[in-house]
């Protein structure tokens, strides 16, 4: 039995012997995990022991794709998937644009690599044409260099995923640029590529992404675009792109200001979408197949930065790279979050080690602080610090290259202000005035990430759980609601969905969307199922790398440290708020109250 | 003769007008495998999709030696007859848009009929960017 949607395909890529193979896609992958997260959960328990070292030659990293990427539906990405640098555990971190629909075009529902090369390599995919050569001229290129010299050599069809000097050197939180503008970023998925001397993949590919039932398909296509036309949140991404949210986490004192010690910015006027407009934006810009257009890609025409290309500089690093590290003026976060793109570094990890690192430079004594302008509020500072990142260029630079957990080890007295979950940094949703926001990040599968739940909307009583305004600093409910919401969004990456897309598209379109194409018969009530399944799974990838209760706690300053603003000032998440909800999550799991399973 | 035109300040990439030219017109999805094309980001920050531009006075219909491809001025467009095509590619080669191809499938020519009138390209366009010029 083939499945439509389906490439039916995976490229096994060994970077030892410069060899590949091609395997038939299993069948009980396709019909019991869907694609995308669920493919991840199953193909990294069978290729990532216990034991494997994310930058050693034994980790493999995934590039896998849903049966809906490739295809009009709206709006599908891709992921990757493979054992973080920065947390020792599970990373799924997920990209839109175009590159991974190139991969299916090529035939593959996935590419998994193993091994290391011996020089620097990049890997060309023309179907089923795959041949690999010497990196060596790439080396230490910024992405758009390598990007433009690959499409210069081979091709401009050809669609590229790259490191950047930061994946070279194995950055912990280096990212992989995939395609003009999109990134794998969080996790330090670019650090196992630069491991692995592999510099970038350069695929295009002439296969077509068939459907079982192609009325009905388009059917489930055009109601997904009229949901998605009928939604507030889309109408508002669409013309403020994430930006918009700047205003939203401001009043309700969510967002992430000199190093999370406040939840308020008093410049974040300046940070608000109209900044970009006035300085960058020129047009919208989409992933292949979405009518959604949330990226506003642009040019700098005046100033000290002149000539900068950028897309949107994202809600999430305006907060940690603005607000995080008091920077409010927009020219300066549009050139570092360049760089940051650029030399391939996630902006949220880089502005959470920055901001730590400019705490710690209040508060110690130690040689390697006594350093002028590591101070909020110096753009020229974080500059410096951020090509030296990249470059690992001095002792500073190294610490910090390696995340806030690990930075924080160096510096004596500093737990209380390290902010971080399970190695990762977290993102620019400030929890202590949203206990259920606290859970998801305590929770989540990958570490510190507000992506796998985001409960805040039904939190400040803009949606309603189950009928029911909740209390926004209460614990009642907050582990059923997250729970609800994660297993939606992990069976939902399995397709591989844009967030953004589920704010418009409801749970039955998306079922009749992967229906039609695909030949499936899945009943309404299937997303909870699968998306419950798919958590118990990366719970076991995570207490295989031992990571257990312990780890599933908020970074002291959220537990210990009442807010000192906005409308939750005074509250914090308390270490009995924590206990509680933990307690319901993991009963309401089915699992012990260690947070295990298979006992 | 009618050909589709494009506002490039309004064209976001999205590249649904050639996944659906794809669908329509193959069978599956691929926007390669459309008979129009996207430039992405040409100067670093605009798309501009190129389109067959139907031609009155069209090369292809020149060097074509089945008289295959043939300007029906009547439906407004330069249509192929893919039984008398031969898959020679002198029109693909000789377009001076490179807008007709040879499909890797059916190793014909390849291009933009307008959809028969139906130009589902103009209609799925989310941005209404899209449009049909006549004269």
């Amino acid at each position: 039995m083939k499945y439509n949607a389906y490439m039916n395909n995976m490229l096994i890529i060994n970077l030892n012997e410069s060899s590949y193979d091609i395997v038939e896609t299993p069948l009980f992958l396709i019909e019991e995990y869907i694609g995308g997260k669920g493919f991840g959960v199953k193909l990294y328990q069978k290729y990532i022991k216990a034991d494997t070292e994310p930058l050693s030659p034994e980790n493999v990293i995934m590039f896998i794709n849903g049966p809906l990427t490739g295809t009009l539906a709206p709006s599908f990405r891709s992921c990757l998937i493979t054992r973080s640098p920065l947390t020792g555990t599970w990373l799924d971190s997920y990209f839109g644009g175009y590159f991974g629909q190139e991969i299916k075009y090529a035939g593959y529902d996935a590419v998994i690599i193993k091994g290391k090369a011996a020089e620097p390599t990049y890997i060309t995919i023309n179907n089923d044409n795959i041949n690999f050569h010497s990196a060596v001229d790439l080396k230490g290129k910024k992405v758009s260099e390598t990007s433009e010299m690959i499409k210069n050599k081979h091709g401009r069809e050809y669609k590229i995923a790259c490191i950047g000097p930061a994946g070279e050197n194995l950055v912990r939180y280096a990212l992989v640029s995939c395609e003009h503008m999109r990134q794998a970023g969080r996790g330090g998925a670019g650090a196992v590529l630069g491991s692995k001397n592999l510099k970038a993949l350069a695929v295009r590919g002439t296969n077509l992404v068939n459907v079982n039932d192609k009325k009905g398909f388009l059917e489930a296509v055009k109601k997904a675009h009229q949901e998605l036309n009928k939604s507030p949140a889309i109408k508002s991404f669409k013309e403020d792109g994430t930006p918009g949210s700047i205003p939203y986490a401001q009043d309700i004192g969510m967002l992430p200001t000199k190093n999370y010690k406040y939840g308020q910015f008093k410049q974040s006027e300046n940070l608000e979408s109209k900044a970009q407009i006035n300085n960058l934006w020129m047009r919208n810009l989409a992933c292949s197949g979405c009518p959604i257009a949330c990226g506003k890609i642009g040019r700098v025409f005046k100033g000290k930065f002149k000539g900068i290309i950028s897309d949107t500089v994202e809600y999430e690093t305006l907060g940690l790279i603005g607000a995080n590290l008091g920077l409010s003026d927009i020219n300066h976060i549009i050139k570092i979050a360049n760089l940051c793109d650029e030399l391939g570094l996630d902006t949220i990890s880089t502005g959470g080690s920055i901001g730590f690192i400019f705490e710690a430079a209040s508060k110690s004594n130690l040689d390697i602080l006594q350093k002028e302008g590591l101070e909020f509020g110096n753009a020229e500072t974080v500059i410096e610090l951020v090509k030296n990142i990249a470059s690992r260029k001095d002792e500073l630079s190294n610490i910090l290259a390696e995340g806030v957990k690990r930075a924080s080890k160096h510096i004596p007295d500093s737990q209380e202000y390290s902010v971080h979950i399970k190695g990762l940094e977290t993102p620019a949703w400030s929890p202590r005035g949203a206990p259920g926001m606290g859970l998801a990040l305590m929770t989540a599968d990958r570490g510190g990430c507000h992506q796998r739940a985001f409960p805040v909307s039904y939190e400040m009583g803009d949606d309603l759980w189950r009928g029911e305004k909740l209390n926004r600093l209460g614990v009642d409910k907050k582990a059923e609601l997250v729970i609800y919401l994660q297993n939606k969004l992990a069976a939902l990456d399995t397709l591989v969905k844009c967030d953004f897309g589920t704010y418009g598209i409801s749970e039955e379109s998306y079922r009749m969307m992967l229906n039609t194409a695909t030949g499936f018969n899945l009943p309404p009530d299937y997303w909870q199922t699968l998306g419950a399944k798919i958590w118990d799974e990366t719970r076991r990838i995570n207490l295989k790398h031992g990571f257990e209760r312990r780890d599933d706690y908020l970074p002291e300053r959220f537990v210990k440290e009442p807010l000192p603003d906005g409308p939750a000032s005074g509250h914090y998440i308390s270490q009995a708020d924590m206990d509680k909800m933990l307690d319901d999550y993991y009963r309401l799991r089915g699992w012990d109250k260690d947070g295990r399973l298979d006992t | 003769m009618k050909k589709i035109v494009v506002n490039p300040e309004l064209c976001t990439g999205c590249e649904m007008c050639a996944l659906i030219c794809s669908f329509v017109n193959t069978g599956g999805f691929n926007p390669h495998r459309a008979c129009l094309s996207i430039n992405h980001f040409q100067d670093g920050v605009f798309n501009s999709p190129a389109f067959c531009q139907q031609c009155e006075d069209a090369v292809c219909v020149k060097v074509c030696p089945t008289n295959a491809l043939k300007i029906d001025k009547d439906k407004g467009y330069v249509s192929l007859d893919t039984e008398k095509c031969i898959g020679c590619g002198e029109c693909e080669k000789n377009c001076p848009f490179d807008m007709i191809t040879i499909d890797p499938d059916s190793k014909k020519a390849f291009k933009c009929q307008l959809c028969d009138g139906q130009t589902y390209c103009v209609d799925y366009c989310p941005e209404d960017a899209l449009g049909v010029y006549e004269k």
